[in-house]
């Protein structure tokens, strides 16, 4: 089998539940999985559950007819573990500092959100290697908090104001570029 | 930038007093067009930030997240989930071993520890060498895709060629983009090339990947740090390659920041 047939049967499989199929993703991807989750202040039944939940979610998201993958099926599923384990980081935060939030809600609908914001994120990395390498390396540095000093020094501006400003620009382009996409507008309306 | 996007910005960026904060945030309300721009702007601030998550609003009634939920309180929805979980009792059930083969596992442990314990005793220096440090601490199916999604075919060839270890094949790949671009540097392609030599065995051809990598103006130069002294460990070049770790230590970019220090006990406590 070539690696595009072997990449379709391994989706197909999730999209029908068929569970040979399945097994052969879980042995390659547990691993891995296991591997950046403890990385990453994680125990195995966190892999575990990243990896259900994943799976689960890619095979919602793949029952749309116009659903497709560009890269490997092997990459693109792993960055969905990756931002599902980001997920759960950020959840389990928030009910720390606001403990009135009571987990009671149904996996289901724990698993349709993430497929939702799954998408929102895929569609904003699209978008922001849209615009020119120049822009996306400063926003990068900015969108990770790295100080304006270190970025002017990074990446060779005279001073931070002149970061500052190119910063301003660069995020009004990506904002532009974001929302004058169909797909953003699709998310967005109730 | 118009007005509106340089108060967003000052919003978001914590720049406005308490006052100008009210201010703000009652002209948001009373202005759908200004709500919706502060909210793009807002989820980008999230988005984009590695370390964080944009999360959505619990009960939201977007279509889209109804869809979802609705599939999988369907029949179909439901027998997937089944199969999915099924998998992974098969996976847990299969890897811990039937009876007989424990005990047989059990019986040739015993002989492994015998066997390790004596060449512990004769190799009571080097109990952990410079090799099986680098073994453990190189970790290469964390570096970051090549291609992400739309992009250069050559190097999604290479990508692949490098997951499935044919290092060889996907290097040569790799030195004819660098040769066919040679005034953009792309640190990715500089990393898997310095990564690849490694493997090779080839420190000294990695190690002029990673400095080259160092020097470069790009986002990820100071990642050079670390796979150099993942270099010099492997050359058990020791010394350099503390300095190394040390200077990711000392530097604001908390990249595997963890990793360095472990990593330098670790090397300590060899002698």
């Amino acid at each position: 089998m070539t690696t595009q047939k072997h990449d379709d049967y391994l989706l197909k499989s999730l999209i029908t539940g068929d569970e040979s199929g399945i097994k052969k993703i879980y042995a390659k991807m547990y691993p891995k999985v296991l591997a950046y989750v403890s990385k990453h202040d994680g125990v195995e039944d966190d892999a575990k559950d990243v990896m259900q939940k994943s799976l689960l979610q890619l095979s919602v998201r793949a029952q749309a007819k116009d659903f497709s993958i560009t890269s490997s099926f092997e990459g693109y599923l792993f960055t969905i573990c990756k931002n599902v384990w980001r997920r759960e980081a950020k959840l389990s935060k928030s009910r720390v500092t606001n403990p009135k939030v009571i987990d009671l809600i149904h996996e289901e609908r724990e698993i349709a959100l993430a497929a939702y914001e799954q998408e929102k994120w895929e569609l904003f990395q699209e978008k922001l290697h849209e615009i020119s390498e120049n822009c996306r390396k400063v926003l990068q540095f900015f969108f990770n908090k790295i100080p304006y000093a270190k970025i002017a020094n990074e990446l060779g501006y005279a001073t931070e104001n002149t970061v500052r400003q190119r910063i301003f620009k660069c995020k009004s382009k990506l904002k532009e570029a974001i929302h004058s996409d169909s797909r953003y507008k699709e998310l967005k309306e109730l | 930038m118009s007005d509106l996007e340089k108060e967003i910005d000052a919003y978001l960026n914590g720049e406005m007093t308490p006052e100008m904060r009210k201010v703000f945030e009652d002209k948001i309300l009373n202005d759908t067009e200004a709500k919706k721009e502060f909210e793009l702007y807002r989820e980008m601030n999230t988005v984009f930030d590695d370390t964080d998550w944009e999360l959505t609003e619990e009960a939201s009634q977007h279509p889209k997240i109804k869809q979802s939920e609705a599939f999988l309180k369907s029949e179909k929805g439901k027998a997937i989930a089944k199969s999915i979980q099924n998998v992974e009792n098969d996976y847990f059930d299969t890897t811990s071993q039937p009876r007989k083969k424990q005990i047989l596992l059990y019986v040739g442990s015993i002989a492994a520890v015998l066997i390790i314990g004596l060449f512990i005793f004769f190799q009571s220096k080097y109990i952990i060498n410079n090799q099986s440090l680098y073994a453990e601490y190189k970790d290469w199916e964390e570096l970051p895709s090549l291609t992400l999604r739309s992009g250069d075919t050559d190097l999604a060839k290479a990508e692949k060629l490098f997951t499935q270890k044919q290092y060889q094949k996907s290097l040569l790949i790799l030195e004819k983009h660098q040769s066919a671009n040679d005034y953009t540097i792309n640190p990715q392609v500089l990393i898997y090339m310095g990564v690849i030599q490694l493997e090779l065995n080839n420190a000294e051809a990695a190690q002029k990947n990673f400095q080259k990598l160092l020097q470069s103006n790009s986002l990820d130069a100071y990642k050079a740090h670390w796979y150099l002294a993942l270099c010099y460990l492997k050359s058990k070049k020791i010394k350099k390659a503390k300095k190394e770790l040390e200077i990711m230590i000392k530097d604001t970019i908390s990249f595997k920041d963890e990793n360095a220090q472990e990593l330098i006990k670790k090397i300590n406590n060899q002698k």
